[in-house]
């Protein structure tokens, strides 16, 4: 083993033992690191969740085009002529007011009676259109919709798509919010850290002061205390994404099924094996500065 | 090896320490350095070994104007000299070797030079077989023995001691004079300061008083 790696074991080994002797403050750190790491790791999969049942939701998204009950045939023609000229539009079925009352039976088996009894409600016909993949969520598209929105016959127009994007609008202020709360809980965490490894450094002032006066480099000093630092990020790194893995087992075992049938995709995922690297060796590294700056060099030391 | 010039320290109280202080030490020399308390016995180490810096004056060791010296060449310095505290300064949490090999771990010795030179110098001051004992598990008299490992590890040029010999028996403090001597044989300058008179009576090496933070005589 070279120089340097003797020097990072004899650092480690000695953060593992400051880190024993002080348990009950390293925890302290430990318990904050864990907390922004887990906040992290909901936000980071729940982000990709969503991200994974918009994507689902807009492969699948149509517009629809419901006729008023006194469309004239040369108003349906119309309507069918300006969808089926549209390039946006892969394919138009038209669903007539049978159909659609059997597909409403269908979806709501048990309201069935409401649909077919006496003075039951007037379903509307409708067209169907399927979009081309790479015109869905386009402005080709709205303006589509808004042009038959006023066509005569057209009661109403439905585009999913729309209400998709208000979902994304707020799914992506929702992940904002979750990482600016990640964010703040990475300072904490950082605060925690730092203040623990300075206990430590205060607790080990008279090491410190042998040191120097052997001429011990500033290096040689401080590494000990970045090492702990990095420890206490890196474990409490470990210890959340245990916990993340856990708890992900668990819901997935419990709602996972109902899940994907209430959405229409399954959405539960773990983290990547890249991104829990990157959460290990981030905290690590935030620990591992925050070690640096508890035991920053005073200026007038001599 | 050592030189002052009319050197002074005044604490912040104003408080001189050490007045127009001028004195030589010799390379290779054994010199005891004795005077009452509040002699500034203590103070000339401290500034010996870059703890403090001279209010005025000149110190100059082995070419070295210590006032002037930057942080890395404070920490270079410290390096090429050992130093015996009063309290010995042993780190509590560390071994009896650990003690001695952090001085070699300073300078960036490999692990193999590192233990046998440690190893060595426990030798010499009978502490081998103590290397896994922690400082508190040994006596007043071993501590300061481990202390004394520890300035020699390195080779010194030049050792200073501040009452190295304080915690022990008559005999011991022979004894710890025996290394000392065996050291400055090997030619390294070595800087005692004490008041024990009869010690420095029995070992018999050059002496300069001092009283009140003045050369009052030199043997």
């Amino acid at each position: 083993m070279g120089a340097t790696g003797r020097r990072a074991r004899s650092w480690l080994a000695e953060a593992a033992r400051a880190l024993v002797r002080g348990w009950r403050t390293s925890m302290l750190a430990i318990a904050t690191i864990v907390a922004a790491v887990f906040v992290l790791g909901v936000a980071l999969m729940g982000s990709a969740a969503v991200d994974r049942v918009l994507a689902h939701w807009g492969r699948t998204a149509e517009l629809s085009v419901f006729l008023s009950r006194d469309v004239s045939a040369a108003q349906r023609a119309a309507v069918e002529q300006a969808l089926r000229g549209a390039s946006a539009v892969a394919d138009v079925t038209f669903v007539d007011e049978r159909e659609a009352r059997g597909r409403f039976v269908r979806t709501f088996p048990d309201l069935a009676a409401l649909a077919e009894g006496p003075g039951a409600p007037h379903l509307p016909a409708s067209f169907d259109a399927r979009l081309r993949p790479d015109a869905r969520g386009g402005a080709a598209v709205e303006e589509l919709a808004t042009r038959l929105a006023g066509m005569g016959g057209v009661s109403d127009v439905r585009y999913d798509r729309g209400a998709i994007d208000r979902i994304a609008s707020t799914a992506g202020l929702v992940r904002r919010l979750a990482l600016a709360l990640a964010v703040l809980l990475s300072l904490a965490a950082a605060l925690a850290v730092l203040s623990v490894v300075r206990l430590s450094y205060v607790a080990r002032l008279e090491e410190v002061e042998i040191l120097t006066l052997v001429g011990a480099p500033h290096a040689a000093i401080r590494g000990p205390f970045v090492a702990e630092g990095w420890l206490q990020g890196t474990v409490g790194a470990a210890i959340a994404l245990l916990g993340l893995g856990g708890a992900f087992t668990w819901v997935r075992a419990r709602y996972g099924a109902a899940l994907a049938a209430a959405l229409g995709v399954d959405v539960l995922a773990f983290l990547p094996p890249r991104a829990w690297i990157a959460l290990l060796v981030g905290a690590g590294l935030l620990g591992a500065i925050a070690g640096g700056a508890a035991v920053q060099r005073r200026r007038s030391a001599p | 090896m050592i030189e002052t010039r009319h050197l002074t320290k005044v604490y912040a109280r104003g408080v001189p320490a050490l007045r127009d202080l001028s004195l030589s030490v010799e390379k290779g020399e054994f010199v005891f350095l004795t005077g009452p308390s509040g002699a500034g016995k203590s103070t000339l180490l401290r500034l010996l070994i870059c703890q403090e810096r001279p209010t005025s004056g000149e110190l100059v060791v082995a070419g070295r104007p210590l006032a002037t010296l930057s942080p890395r060449e404070v920490q270079d310095y410290r390096r090429t000299v050992g130093f015996v505290f009063q309290d010995f300064k042993l780190i509590p949490s560390r071994t009896v070797y650990e003690n001695v090999a952090v001085v070699l771990r300073a300078t960036g010795v490999g692990e193999t030079v590192e233990r046998r030179r440690a190893m060595q110098v426990l030798q010499g001051v009978g502490l081998q077989h103590r290397h896994a004992a922690f400082p508190l598990e040994l006596s007043g008299g071993e501590q300061q023995r481990v202390a004394v490992a520890r300035a020699l590890v390195n080779d010194p040029v030049l050792v200073f001691a501040d009452e190295p010999t304080g915690n022990l028996d008559p005999d011991l403090a022979i004894e710890m004079m025996n290394l000392f001597r065996e050291m400055n044989a090997r030619g390294t300058t070595v800087l005692i300061a004490t008041h024990d008179r009869e010690l420095i009576r029995r070992v018999g090496r050059r002496v300069i008083t001092l009283d009140h933070g003045r050369v009052l005589g030199q043997d």
